[in-house]
């Protein structure tokens, strides 16, 4: 069992917070080890909490619609949320819930090292901005201005965009999204085009 | 066997710990009779730091046969911020322990556990650089600040006449020029006009403390290669750090 794997299990055990009495079952994430973007959304919704999976649900069939667009291939990337259990009834996740579920994203981050987080929405940008100190005003105000955060001394670039579920309740909004996800695929070209130091060293 | 070294201004020691922060949260230094090293990595392997301290930059320095510490940087910053410029600093290892004494008006000791930093030999960096600048580290750090304001990168373009910072995305645009003529230009020697990019986040943290160590830095860079930023230490040593270009792709 690899190192993801076993936090995987610690999640579908977890009790440390109230989340796991209503949960079905709980949604560690899934996706590409060794993935250079990371998509890191709020909480999983219903569909999430019966599968065990993230983005399964309507919000997710757009969330991959997206990437595809952008030629980025779901199977590609890191998928996960920042709290993962359900809320019961989609309730945003609340402060004590984020703290105590987010080390589990940070050991994620810290194994697979992306070269770039997607947050989707504002608690996923939230968490990541309270750790340069900051805090989110409004999603729309932030959104596409990235930032660097450090998790263990590593380096990793935040892309704050809205959650997709957004535009299943206003399709004007499906158009910023598209926007976003074309400048997302242009900065992550750009990100991964930065090699390592090493590359440079005599042999 | 004990190593024992004695530093004259308890903040250099400060800043210096401080521009390692930058980088890395566990330092391995390594000891020998000819004084005190450092090559590590950060993290995302974007970036390398490289502190060379002699022997001639301490007022004590005892150590009879190599030794490699590794300590924790951020529990050691800790210590050293409590120290003052008119202070001296005493390190002392033993027991697998560093103890740290700050003498002043009084003599305060502290000890912190050693560490293990599992470290990877790093070979030399090769070292083709075409353009060279000796500048003041407060106007590289302003410009870098300035570029900050539209991008995550800075373009440094080392040309004939001038030295230029350049940075730009659909926010704006943001350029430093470095003349030969500006005061900030300390020296200047362009072997061959060369164009590289790198990330602002590196260069923001790297020069943040890294300035409070010298009025002077000296950048170099060639073409799509890595960027050195160097910091000189009273009394011959060094602080560079290594950072890798972003390539357009």
């Amino acid at each position: 069992m690899n190192e993801l794997e076993k936090i995987a299990e610690e999640i579908r055990n977890c009790r440390k917070c109230d989340l796991w009495k209503g949960r079905t079952k709980a949604v560690p994430g899934e996706g590409n080890p060794q993935a250079k973007l990371m998509i890191v959304g709020e909480a999983p919704g219903e569909k999430e909490d019966l599968e065990g999976r993230p983005f399964v649900g309507t919000a997710g069939k757009l969330l991959t619609k997206l990437l595809n667009d952008v030629g980025i291939n779901r199977r590609d990337v890191f998928i996960t949320n920042v709290v993962k259990c359900r809320p019961p009834g989609n309730r945003d996740p609340r402060q004590n819930e984020i703290r105590i579920c987010s080390t589990y994203l940070d050991r994620q981050i810290k194994i697979i090292r992306p070269k770039m987080i997607l947050a989707l929405g504002r608690h996923s940008t939230s968490y990541f901005l309270s750790k340069i100190g900051k805090k989110s005003t409004s999603i729309m105000a932030i959104r596409t201005k990235i930032f660097t955060i450090s998790i263990n001394g590593m380096r990793v670039k935040v892309f704050p965009t809205l959650h997709p579920a957004a535009a299943l309740y206003n399709p004007r909004l499906k158009s910023v999204l598209q926007s976003d996800f074309r400048k997302l695929s242009e900065l992550l070209r750009v990100s991964l085009s930065e090699r390592s130091i090493v590359d440079y060293f005599t042999l | 066997m004990s190593v024992k070294f004695v530093f004259g201004d308890a903040r250099e020691w400060r800043y210096i710990v401080q521009s390692l922060a930058a980088l890395i949260d566990e330092a391995c230094f390594t000891l020998s009779e000819e004084g005190l090293s450092l090559r590590a990595l950060d993290p995302s392997r974007i970036a390398m730091v490289d502190l060379e301290l002699p022997n001639t930059v301490f007022e004590e320095f005892e150590c009879p046969e190599e030794t490699k510490i590794g300590v924790d940087v951020e529990e050691l910053n800790k210590i050293l911020r409590r120290g003052k410029a008119d202070e001296r600093v005493e390190f002392e290892v033993s027991g697998g322990r560093l103890r740290v004494r700050i003498l002043g008006k009084a003599i305060r000791s502290f000890s912190i556990p050693l560490i293990d930093v599992v470290g990877e030999e790093l070979p030399r960096l090769r070292a083709e650089f075409n353009v060279k600048a000796r500048l003041l580290s407060d106007t590289l750090k302003d410009a870098v600040k300035d570029a900050e304001m539209v991008s995550d990168s800075v373009k440094f373009e080392g040309l004939e006449d001038y030295l230029r910072l350049y940075s730009s995305s659909d926010r704006g645009e943001v350029e430093t020029i470095f003349d030969r003529d500006s005061g900030a230009l300390i020296e200047y020697d362009v072997i061959e006009p060369s164009t590289a990019t790198y990330s602002i986040s590196y260069l923001s943290d790297m020069l943040k403390k890294a300035s409070s160590l010298s009025d002077v830095a000296m950048v170099e860079f060639s073409t799509d290669r890595p960027l050195a930023l160097t910091f000189e230490i009273a009394g011959g040593g060094k602080l560079a750090y290594y950072l890798a270009p972003r390539m357009e792709v």
